[in-house]
């Protein structure tokens, strides 16, 4: 175990990895995660015996610690039967698993909207902190593109930015004849710098002032935490003044992506790509799911999306299921040290299937 | 043996696990009793462990 005095600590650490970040817990945690049997019987003259069962005692103390990493979490693919892929949708195809986390997104997609449906003449800004990977661009994106031709969208990432480009990217926004949707990524870029919240504050009134028909979602990862971002934004220049212009109900964060949201995102690939290619999948092996969840090859939408493809070209015409093997080329290592790894602990995984419905 | 479960070798006995943190150097210590924690300084403390997930590639056990 690896002893730090702090979460911001460990993070430091040179040896850090982000794809092991549930491995961080408290350290009264991880003493009751360790008084289980398979630390406690190690001299019993049966523990070899009994270690399979301390194993999985082992196991449902970390899921019970709620922040088991996904390689212990097969059970949830076990359990799984029948996935709606539509009832996990926060809008388009941005989906999240956990009930939580998609009513909280869902309700913030409606401040949004509300906003750009109808002219309100008071701010409309927001404050988005979403965690790294949770796909806070990809999220705005599809709230602009259910909104059709009734509202412009622009980006403008502000770490890309210098004074100038800025203030011409936001006058452009404001000077649209129909309501725009304008997202200001990185929003604490240019840490050093007066000019960023200088630009953007009478910008973050046009809409009170009836200017302009905008929504303003300024928005980023750092400092932890939505708290965090905050205090980082409160201590710039004008720093204070950009959080004063945001309505508190307007503050929203995007939770890492879990477990459950790889499934979904795993399960809307394969469904995609077969409509893609005139080959619809209605199912999917439950052991291949799991490897495509747990698998960091398979860490971005696009390695995921050509993954996806290539997998439901190997399954036969007429057959609608995606088994494991159609995940790998024939006589790919990778099949065989993946399944040696895993089949001690899911071998119930084999031969079951997820039902896929949009 | 796991720096945390040393205590389950001295049945009855307070262990003290004192380091330093690996990322400031400062010290951390953690005091306990069987199924006791007696106290973790500073209360802010974290444990860090990589997880199989990370290194399953390079052929770790599962076992882990």
């Amino acid at each position: 175990m690896n002893l730090f005095r702090s979460e911001e600590h460990a993070r430091r650490w040179p040896l850090y990895s982000s794809a092991a970040e549930d491995y961080i817990l408290p350290i009264s945690t991880w003493l009751e995660i360790f008084s289980g049997p398979l630390f406690r019987e190690r001299l019993s003259p049966d523990y070899f015996e009994k270690s399979g069962e301390y194993l999985a005692q082992y196991h449902a103390a970390l899921r019970d610690a709620g922040k088991a990493s996904p390689y212990w979490n097969y059970p949830l693919i076990a359990e799984l039967d029948t996935v709606r892929l539509s009832r996990y949708r926060v809008v388009g195809r941005y989906t999240r698993f956990e009930p939580a986390v998609l009513n909280e997104l869902k309700d913030a997609r409606n401040r949004v909207v509300a906003g750009l449906e109808r002219h309100s003449h008071h701010r409309e800004n927001h404050l988005l902190w979403a965690a790294p990977g949770s796909g806070k661009t990809f999220l705005i994106e599809q709230v602009a593109a259910s909104l059709g031709e009734s509202a412009d969208y622009r980006e403008i990432n502000l770490a890309k930015q210098d004074a100038p480009r800025f203030e011409q990217k936001l006058e452009a926004a404001v000077a649209s004849d129909r309501p725009v949707l304008c997202l200001v990524d990185e929003v604490d870029a240019h840490a050093g710098e007066k000019w960023p919240y200088e630009i953007l504050m009478p910008h973050l009134d046009a809409n009170a002032r009836g200017e302009a028909h905008i929504v303003i979602v300024l928005a980023g990862s750092s400092g932890f935490s939505l708290e965090g971002m905050k205090q980082r934004i409160a201590g710039r220049p004008k720093g204070a003044d950009v959080l004063s212009r945001i309505p508190n109900a307007n503050h929203f964060t995007i939770q890492p992506l879990g477990f459950g949201d790889r499934v979904l995102v795993a399960l809307s690939q394969l469904h995609e790509a077969g409509a893609a290619l005139g080959h619809e999948i209605q199912e999917v092996e439950k052991l291949g799911l799991y490897y495509i969840a747990v698998s960091d090859r398979l860490a971005s939408a696009r390695q995921l999306q050509e993954f996806a493809a290539a997998a439901v070209e190997r399954v036969p015409r007429g057959d609608d299921r995606v088994k494991y093997d159609h995940l790998f080329v024939p006589g790919d290592p990778e099949n065989k040290r993946f399944w040696i790894d895993v089949s001690n602990i899911a071998r119930d995984l084999v031969n079951s299937y997820v039902v896929l419905e949009a | 043996m796991e720096s945390l479960a040393v205590r389950w070798l001295f049945p009855g006995r307070e262990v003290a696990v004192t380091t330093p943190c690996l990322d400031c150097g400062e010290v951390v210590t953690v005091r306990m009793k069987d199924e006791d924690v007696i106290s973790v300084d500073p209360d802010t403390a974290v444990g860090y462990q990589i997880s199989p997930f990370v290194q399953w590639r390079e052929g770790s056990g599962a076992f882990n």
